[in-house]
């Protein structure tokens, strides 16, 4: 009998320990959730800090939303709304536990939700410089991602990178064939020809940063192979350290 | 020598039309040409077949629907020649018969989905205008291009990325404004983590003629305002449509709020000063050169701007006589309702007054605009402040401005707000206002918007027309002595310029959230709204009125009215 209660009380102080630790790590989720959501959701014209009515988003306090509304709602956005879905943006432990603040809201315990999300891209330090170089806002129009794409940030006026150069020489030799000289009255200029149709012409002016795509009748429009215009013009706004950080971005990005 | 009284009378006159005479013509005729009416942003026409005499005779004439109903029509169409360019907030551009609403063509654009992940802007897709010039249409899109359309084809001609979308998080929502042979376009992000500028393309090649950033870089003149790195995502988005003066050659725009909105610990180098020229240049009226874009004056309207009160607004230029001397003028209404008169050759001060009743953000104005007790959001504990600076005490809803009264006529809101300021690290493109909150309404209040006619230099209000809930569209004076607006239960309506008496009213079916204008084509005059509400505050303002804000419709429909043709 004496056994029994001692087994009874090491059960009960055991699963006592678990549901602490439980609500505990409940408390964490929800207080991260909390977080990401004033920094996220609660952030200007969205919505209120308390979840309340008066913001520009929609109220999300007791509301009556079930799990799997809010999961898919703060994962992928709602259509026709400004609501975004924050599946790419948001580190997947923070957009569960955002999630599971939510669900709070709306007087649902939210464990263990497991919300799917492609896996993170792990940059190593070198690469994450040459992201934020290649994107780098500071440089205006002299940076990569005025002309190039790159797992969904850019401007994709270049056809999109297949393979990565080796070295950041080889970057600067890149050739560039596809570039002709259009010829539209007197004016000549460096262009990507996109379509030369019976019509209509189409190709990016690259007199200058940023390209301008032009759709020109083709009878005024004379364009032959070959141009002055060369890539290296552009990468030599980079040292050699910089465009070799950009070569690791471009590395783990591009298989 | 006793001089005759009809001469003194002509004296008097001749005086009294000096005081108000414009030497600019910022009147529109047949043609609505600019998103403003003319450059100078007056939204007023010289046409006076529709008057007070008959305006209760207004019938439509046509109706227009773009088909886009979730939203709110938030553009002013731009008439040229009998054609008229409607855009829509998803980049859609009709070219309709003025006169019958027939379709000449019509472009469309991919629409935005942010559900999918494609496109990634903050605030949505929503466009305020194309400009027109040069036998194009000029049009910023959803997903932050700009684009030139061939304006009697609808034909693509060329377009030119403004920004990386998916890092800045910005797009234009304003019209461009087209200056000689460039088109100038700004474009949101002063409450993202974003660097605002205003970018000017050659109409003709869509080649960039220049860029002028808000927030100066370092080395750069006013970049010494900002504590560290904070001018890196400084904010000052220039999201609505700037004036231009031919005479001066000079472009006027209003600038955005700094960013953090509500929280500037990172970004003001010393709290205790912040009387003038803190976080340049934002929350600033900037004139530029337009040929070159470099900054030739600037006046900070809300030096260290804490409470979302953009200068983003329309920047209305006119002239007066002061104290017996000619000067060019520009009037431009902070976000916050404060109202800058400023001489436009210089930038020098004038004159500010306050347009709103309910005012906490401030105790006063004192010498050269200066705001006097300021009330700001202490971090972390909520603070009520007055205005809202989400709606503000007048939204980005333009004002009107007649040369023939010499009056003002705005739509104010007396809105307060909640706001809980906290600091934020900045992720570039994301949302960074430092804070957030709610807004609610001011105690004991029989109204809460009202279409003010003021006296531009002394803010002097000579009448006032007061509306129980809000007033968030544009306003439109005409030679007819006439005021246009429009109300969110639908109902778009005329008033006396002279008395502020209403004389008309036409229920349209959906809130208004746009901006009417007006035009002739063949000798007869239309005048056009856009209808439907809806855009991020439509919305929350409606969450203050719950009975009434449930009937505030959204759509997409521009509704053209005109006189009978049996007109006496």
């Amino acid at each position: 009998m004496k056994n029994l209660f001692r087994g009874v009380a090491i059960a009960s102080c055991l699963l006592t320990s678990l549901l602490t630790s439980q609500a505990e790590a409940q408390d964490e989720i929800l207080a991260t959730g909390k977080r990401v959501y004033l920094n996220t959701c609660a952030t200007g014209y969205c919505h209120t800090p308390d979840g309340g009515a008066g913001g520009g988003g929609a109220r999300l306090t007791a509301r009556g939303f079930d799990l799997d509304y809010i999961t898919r709602t703060v994962s992928f956005g709602l259509h026709e709304t400004r609501m975004l879905g924050f599946a790419t943006t948001l580190p997947a432990e923070e957009l569960q536990a955002v999630i599971a603040y939510v669900a709070s809201l709306n007087g649902i315990a939210a464990n263990g939700i497991v919300v799917a999300t492609k896996p993170p891209v792990t940059l190593s330090p070198a690469a994450e410089r040459g992201k934020t170089l290649l994107h780098d806002p500071l440089r205006g129009f002299n940076r990569c991602a005025t002309c190039h794409e790159i797992a969904g940030s850019g401007v994709p006026v270049a056809d999109p990178i297949v393979t990565v150069p080796a070295s950041t020489r080889d970057l600067k030799r890149l050739k560039t064939a596809k570039v002709a000289t259009v010829r539209i009255g007197k004016e000549r200029m460096p262009g990507l020809v996109l379509n030369q149709g019976a019509v209509r012409s189409l190709f990016y002016d690259l007199t200058s940063t940023p390209p301008v795509r032009r759709n020109v009748e083709t009878a005024t429009v004379e364009i032959k192979p070959g141009s002055r215009w060369r890539h290296s013009d552009f990468t030599r706004v980079y040292n050699d350290t910089e465009l070799e950080e950009i070569l690791e971005y471009l590395r783990a990005q591009i298989p | 020598m006793r001089i005759p009284y009809s001469i003194l009378v002509a004296v008097l006159l001749c005086l009294q039309a000096a005081q108000a005479a414009d030497a600019v013509d910022g009147a529109t005729h047949d043609n609505w040409q600019h998103y403003g009416g003319t450059q100078m942003a007056w939204r007023y026409s010289a046409l006076d077949q529709v008057n007070t005499a008959n305006v209760a005779r207004l019938k439509p004439e046509w109706i227009f629907q773009t088909g886009e109903y979730t939203d709110a029509l938030q553009t002013t169409p731009i008439v040229v020649d009998g054609v008229l360019y409607l855009s829509t907030n998803n980049s859609q551009v009709f070219a309709l018969d003025a006169a019958t609403g027939d379709l000449r063509w019509h472009y469309e654009y991919p629409p935005l989905d942010l559900a999918s992940g494609a496109n990634y802007v903050l605030f949505g897709a929503i466009n305020r205008g194309v400009a027109v010039a040069d036998g194009k249409v000029f049009l910023g899109t959803h997903d932050n291009y700009m684009v030139a359309l061939d304006a009697k084809s609808g034909q693509e001609l060329w377009k030119v990325n403004i920004d990386n979308a998916k890092q800045c998080g910005c797009a234009p929502r304003g019209a461009p404004l087209v200056v000689n042979d460039i088109v100038i376009i700004g474009g949101t992000g002063g409450d993202g983590a974003h660097r605002g500028y205003l970018t000017a393309f050659n109409i003709h090649t869509g080649r960039l003629a220049w860029r002028w950033y808000t927030v100066p870089a370092e080395g750069e003149k006013g970049n010494e305002t900002w504590k560290g790195d904070s001018w890196k995502y400084g904010g000052g988005a220039n999201w609505m449509t700037g004036s231009y003066d031919p005479e001066l050659n000079l472009v006027y725009w209003g600038t955005g709020n700094a960013a953090s909105d509500f929280y500037a610990g990172d970004r003001v180098i010393d709290p205790t000063q912040v009387e003038r020229d803190v976080n340049l240049y934002t929350a600033s009226i900037v004139a530029l050169d337009a040929t070159t874009g470099k900054l030739k004056w600037h006046y900070q309207e809300i030096p260290n701007d804490v409470w979302d009160f953009d200068s983003a607004y329309e920047v209305i230029l006119f002239d007066r006589v002061i104290d017996g001397k000619a000067r060019k003028l520009l009037v431009h209404m902070n976000k916050s309702g404060m109202t800058f008169v400023l001489d436009r050759v210089t930038g020098e001060y004038i004159n500010a007054y306050l347009a709103n009743e309910v005012v906490t953000f401030i105790t006063g104005i004192g010498e050269n605009g200066k705001l006097l007790g300021r009330h700001e959001p202490i971090p972390g504990q909520p603070t009520d402040i007055c205005p809202s600076g989400f709606l503000g005490g007048k939204s980005w809803n333009q004002m009107a401005y007649s040369p023939v009264s010499g009056l003002l006529y705005a739509p104010m809101i007396e809105v307060c707000m909640t706001v809980t300021a906290m600091r934020q690290e900045p992720q570039p493109g994301a949302f960074f206002a430092g804070g957030g909150g709610n807004i609610f309404l001011p105690k004991d209040r029989e109204y809460y918007a009202h279409l003010d006619a003021i006296d531009p230099v002394s803010g002097k209000v000579k009448w006032r027309y007061p509306y129980p809930t809000i007033l968030l569209a544009s306003v439109l004076a005409t030679a007819g002595d006439l005021v246009f607006s429009g109300k969110p239960d639908g109902d778009f309506f005329a008033l006396d310029a002279t008395t502020g008496k209403e004389l008309w009213r036409y229920q349209t079916g959906a809130g208004n959230r746009g901006s009417a204008i007006t035009y002739a084509v063949n000798g007869r005059q239309y005048i056009a709204t856009a209808t439907g509400w809806g855009s991020i505050i439509g919305p929350m303002a409606a969450s203050l009125f719950p009975e009434e804000g449930k009937n505030w419709r959204s759509g997409s429909t521009l509704i053209v009215f005109a006189l009978p043709e049996d007109r006496p």
